[in-house]
């Protein structure tokens, strides 16, 4: 079989299971993708070929034996650089952790080993997570596969290419203010960033310990599902990790939304909106609506004051993380990344406090203001239209942070909040990128959002849509980032 | 006691020491201070002496996460 790029990560652990194709074979085809297309668009870090055809060939074995097959048997995912892999290289993006050889494997992705997947190796992602549009100084940015002029997201930045642009079927990301959701908004693909600590953080590289979740970047809902179930679960090593009982997510996708009420708030998230993002809304909302959905208008609480909130705690923390190798070896740092991490050194330790005693209190107002007459918001991952490489790195500083900010606008709030939202891919611009809705949830709703979001996309198909991966286009931006 | 003013908490880090050009530290400045003035008025809106005690756990409890 030639095709794979047809298939999505459950119809790929479907064709092993029926023995269609072989382990062996699939993880073959995205690995000389990866070496290739992954390659080209910056989307690897880290490629362990021998390990995963090694992998392969044993799951292959283990089928032939008549073993009990995993969910994820055979199928090809590569994740974040954030999550240590026992034995493989992990740097989070940075100069500083070059050469770091984790001894353990993080909890999340031991998960997936269990369920059987092929891990091919390690993503690119922007310097120690501190980029919403896959900036990376030491590396490279991620580059767009719809359009590798432009942006493609970040911090999350190689799980959005590699997913996209069929190198691999999943992928695990981590999201501090819209690194999951972003990338995924971007590329074209579906991204869910859980509750806060649905998934143990254990062993990942922090950002900011009480705004980071985890969650899965892959084509569908139905794969998201699949990776989310086989990923979460209590860690009793990880006192925060939620001990919540897992559903089978998979089992909760019935294509229903009778009775459902979807909330559209009545400010804040219309404002600063593309006119071209603004119709691409609307319309997801009324594919909503015809399989049955309510739409209905929601007040929300002041999302200005929640995201100066998620702001301060984001870099308090974060300068928290890094004081001693940010005192000791700075210049390890790139500019854009310290500057950030520097400011959270100015900051008074009694406003952290009162912003971190506020959460419980704003996040009941959220949910009483907000989520009490619906069961999920709708509102955009991304109000603005993708911008390019060139706008976010080059000319006035300022007005790179601010076009930065309003990147982050419509995500960063929930982290404070600690509430689950998922990215879908709903229209494509004039210029061809993609563009999405995002909905939120009550905490560990992840079950709904996944539902309402394969509703969405068995009515709809851009989640199938695949990007063009224009060789042209591709010399044309790699003659920009060196000129 | 004194009823005058205090001055403003001091800062851990002078970002001009730290090499920082003034166009940067104005716009730092200016980013700081809307997240500190925002925090600060919703303290005063919200906050009651124990809400401070409650701050993770209580959240916890809202979430659903706390092991009982």
């Amino acid at each position: 079989m030639s095709d794979f790029d047809t298939l999505d990560l459950v119809g790929v652990a479907e064709g092993v299971a029926t023995r269609r194709f072989s382990a062996r074979e699939v993880t073959q085809w995205s690995l000389q993708r990866a070496a290739t297309i992954g390659r080209r668009y910056n989307a690897f870090f880290r490629l362990d070929e021998e390990q995963a055809l090694a992998r392969a060939r044993l799951l292959d074995e283990r089928q032939a034996r008549g073993d009990d097959l995993g969910p994820l048997h055979g199928v090809p995912l590569a994740h974040k650089d954030m999550f240590p892999v026992a034995g493989g290289e992990m740097h989070a993006g940075s100069l500083i952790l070059k050469g770091n050889i984790p001894q353990r494997t993080a909890f999340v992705v031991g998960r997936l080993d269990d369920a059987g997947q092929v891990n091919i190796g390690s993503l690119h992602m922007a310097e120690f997570a501190l980029s919403p549009t896959g900036f990376n100084h030491h590396y490279g940015s991620g580059l767009n596969p719809w359009n590798p002029q432009h942006v493609c997201g970040g911090s999350s930045s190689g799980s959005g290419v590699a997913v996209a642009s069929r190198v691999v079927f999943g992928s695990l990301g981590g999201d501090t203010a819209g690194s999951i959701r972003m990338p995924a908004a971007m590329c074209g693909i579906t991204g869910l960033k859980t509750t806060y600590r649905r998934m143990s953080m254990q062993d990942c590289v922090p950002l900011s310990f009480s705004l980071d979740s985890l969650g899965p970047i892959a084509q569908s809902a139905r794969d998201c599902a699949r990776l989310l179930t086989h990923s979460c679960g209590h860690n009793p090593a990880d006192a925060l990790s939620s001990n919540r009982a897992v559903s089978n997510y998979g089992s909760l996708l019935d294509g229903k939304l009778a009775g459902l009420r979807i909330g559209v708030p009545d400010k804040y998230f219309a404002d600063d909106l593309d006119d071209e993002v603004a119709v691409c809304l609307q319309a997801s909302l009324d594919v909503l609506a015809a399989r049955g959905a309510r739409i209905v208008t929601v007040d929300v609480p002041d999302m200005d004051s929640i995201n100066s909130h998620a702001q301060l705690v984001m870099a308090v923390e974060a300068a928290t993380l890094h004081r001693k190798w940010i005192e000791a070896t700075p210049e390890r740092y790139s500019d854009q990344v310290r500057n950030r991490i520097d400011q959270g050194y100015t900051y008074a330790a009694v406003r952290y406090a009162e912003a971190l005693s506020l959460r419980s209190r704003i996040l009941q107002e959220f949910l009483t203001t907000s989520l009490l007459d619906c069961d999920v918001l709708h509102v955009p991952t991304l109000a603005i239209q993708t911008p390019t490489i060139d706008a976010t790195t080059r000319g006035n500083p300022d007005d790179i942070l601010k076009l930065i900010g309003r990147v982050t606008r419509t995500t960063r709030g929930f982290n404070y909040l600690g509430l689950p939202a998922i990215s879908v891919p709903a229209g494509l611009s004039k210029a061809g990128l993609p563009m999405s809705f995002q909905l939120v949830g009550r905490p560990f709703a992840e079950g709904m959002l996944l539902r309402v979001a394969d509703a969405f996309q068995r009515e709809t198909d851009w989640h199938r849509r695949r990007p063009p991966l224009d060789a042209e286009a591709l010399s044309q931006a790699k003659t920009t980032a060196v000129s | 006691m004194s009823n005058s003013p205090r001055a403003p908490f001091p800062p851990l880090l002078d970002l001009r020491k730290a090499g920082w050009p003034e166009a940067r530290m104005a716009t730092a400045a200016s980013v700081t201070a809307a997240n500190n003035r925002a925090v600060s008025r919703a303290a005063e809106k919200h906050l009651d002496m124990t809400d401070h005690v409650y701050g993770f756990g209580h959240l916890c409890d809202i979430l659903g996460t706390r092991d009982e």
